[in-house]
């Protein structure tokens, strides 16, 4: 559906992207106008502490090739320092437009800066308008740290316990110790988030000023959790760690299960 | 940060090259344009033995009526033509050619998806229009033989071996050029967004 732009400049657009999914049908322009009305900033504390990097290439390539990919990280890598730079001098605060997929999933629209890019540019920006901590959001930000640490898939019990030790040893002295955190961020599971919910920690829990920390939680099979749900369907919602007393991993599952049909189709 | 919200957008933003492309249009001279619009009118008017593409092509008048039919082609070709880049083309390790050449099914394509919806119909259009427009000078098509393939700078086989390629003779302005290749990914809005109406 074509419909006025999120640009100041542009008259049009289409709300869904890619060429040929915008097929005229009805959308919830809703949603997407009120993810385009959150703030957001540069993170500048934790600037310092953090830094992109080239992954491996998932297939193999030829040596000019991989010439090519480094030489296209480095100017990206130079332009999102641009672009950072651009935001800081203008107030950091900024908005990203959103737009939906072909399949109704939101992505906010942005190459250098994107919440939803790599774990860099996750870990380079939070929420403009802050707010104080309540005893739920300290809960909460446990978890998160847990998670960037790699206890993702335990339960919230074993998170909360693992995060209380980690805080402990790195706010042992009252306040944060940098080497302490370096160290747990050299073994942690996502380095640059964790880094990112330790100094909200700081911010929020020990020095109680306003933080706008962004947690990120991981459902699992989120799809079948909603449908379950609609449907009243037990099972699944147990499947799925609606309600759960162990964690249950669904694709894990569904792969074994898989693997063994497969077997058993091999054997006859 | 409105002001600097509209500027940045005004000079990086992507958007604004259909708009510049039009001006730089614009800048050509009225009787070749003229000489266009009649070599349009020709193509939509003239017989044709094969009764599917004449249904297609009737079709495109009885849509958008003779006068917007013309205007409509001419500018779709001359954007299209005008919006081919130069391009370093690379075999093995070595730059070979600094060339401006496109895949004829894509420029094929991009023409006629001005005048159909259905993609088969808007290639076919396409090829018709890029053949009698020819002769116009501002596009030459020729194929590329399998051992002149060479790859772009990203690694991406540009021209398949033996396939025709569209090579634009239309030169255009510095300005354009210049303007073009300072467009880039947009950085976040300094502004909030305007709600989608």
């Amino acid at each position: 559906m074509r419909v006025t732009s999120h640009l100041l400049t542009k008259e049009r657009d289409s709300i869904i992207l890619g060429r040929g999914n915008d097929v005229g049908q009805h959308i919830n322009k809703g949603v997407i106008n009120k993810l385009q009305a959150v703030a957001w900033e540069i993170n500048e504390e934790i600037l310092p502490y953090i830094s992109d990097k080239l992954d491996p290439s998932e297939e193999p390539l030829s040596a000019f090739e991989e010439a090519e990919r480094l030489k296209s990280f480095k100017l990206r890598d130079k332009e999102t320092d641009v672009i950072i730079d651009y935001l800081l001098e203008n107030d950091n605060r900024f908005y990203f437009g959103w737009k939906y997929d072909a399949r109704g999933r939101s992505y906010s629209q942005g190459y250098h800066i994107n919440i939803q890019a790599n774990e860099y540019r996750k870990a380079m920006i939070s929420y403009a308008d802050k707010e104080l901590l309540t005893p739920e959001g300290e809960t909460y930000l446990r978890i998160d740290i847990a998670n960037h640490l790699g206890y993702d898939k335990e339960t919230w019990g074993t998170r909360l316990l693992k995060a209380s030790e980690v805080i402990k040893a790195i706010f042992a002295s009252g306040e944060l110790d940098v080497d302490t955190m370096l160290a747990y961020k050299a073994t942690a599971s996502s380095p640059l988030l964790f880094v990112k919910a330790i100094f909200a920690w700081k911010n929020g829990v020990l020095l109680k000023q306003p933080i706008g920390h962004n947690c990120a939680l991981d459902s699992t099979a989120s799809g079948l959790q909603v449908m379950s749900a609609l449907s009243g369907c037990c099972t699944t919602a147990r499947n799925t760690n609606i309600h759960a007393k162990v964690t249950r991993e669904y694709t894990e599952e569904v792969a074994e299960k898989l693997a063994e049909l497969e077997a058993e189709l091999a054997s006859l | 940060m409105y002001s600097t919200q509209l500027i940045t957008e005004s000079v990086l933003g992507k958007h604004n090259i259909t708009e510049w492309v039009k001006q730089e249009i614009s800048t050509i001279a009225q009787s070749d344009i003229d000489l266009a619009l009649a070599r349009a009118e020709l193509f939509l008017t003239r017989d044709r033995d094969n009764l599917t593409s004449k249904a297609r092509i009737e079709e495109i008048t009885l849509l958008y009526t003779m006068e917007k039919a013309k205007q409509l082609i001419v500018d779709s070709l001359l954007s299209a033509i005008i919006l081919i880049r130069p391009e370093i083309l690379i075999r093995g390790n070595k730059e070979v050619a600094f060339s401006s050449v496109a895949p004829l099914q894509a420029i094929a394509t991009q023409l006629g998806l001005a005048l159909h919806h259905d993609q088969i119909d808007a290639v076919q259009t396409g090829i018709e229009i890029l053949a009698d427009f020819a002769d116009m000078g501002i596009y030459d098509v020729r194929i590329v033989k399998e051992a002149d393939r060479a790859v772009n700078k990203w690694g991406h086989i540009t021209v398949h071996g033996d396939s025709a390629v569209v090579m634009p003779t239309l030169q255009i302005s510095l300005d354009l050029y210049l303007r073009i290749k300072a467009t880039k990914y947009l950085p976040p809005m300094l502004v909030k967004p305007l709600d989608y109406i």
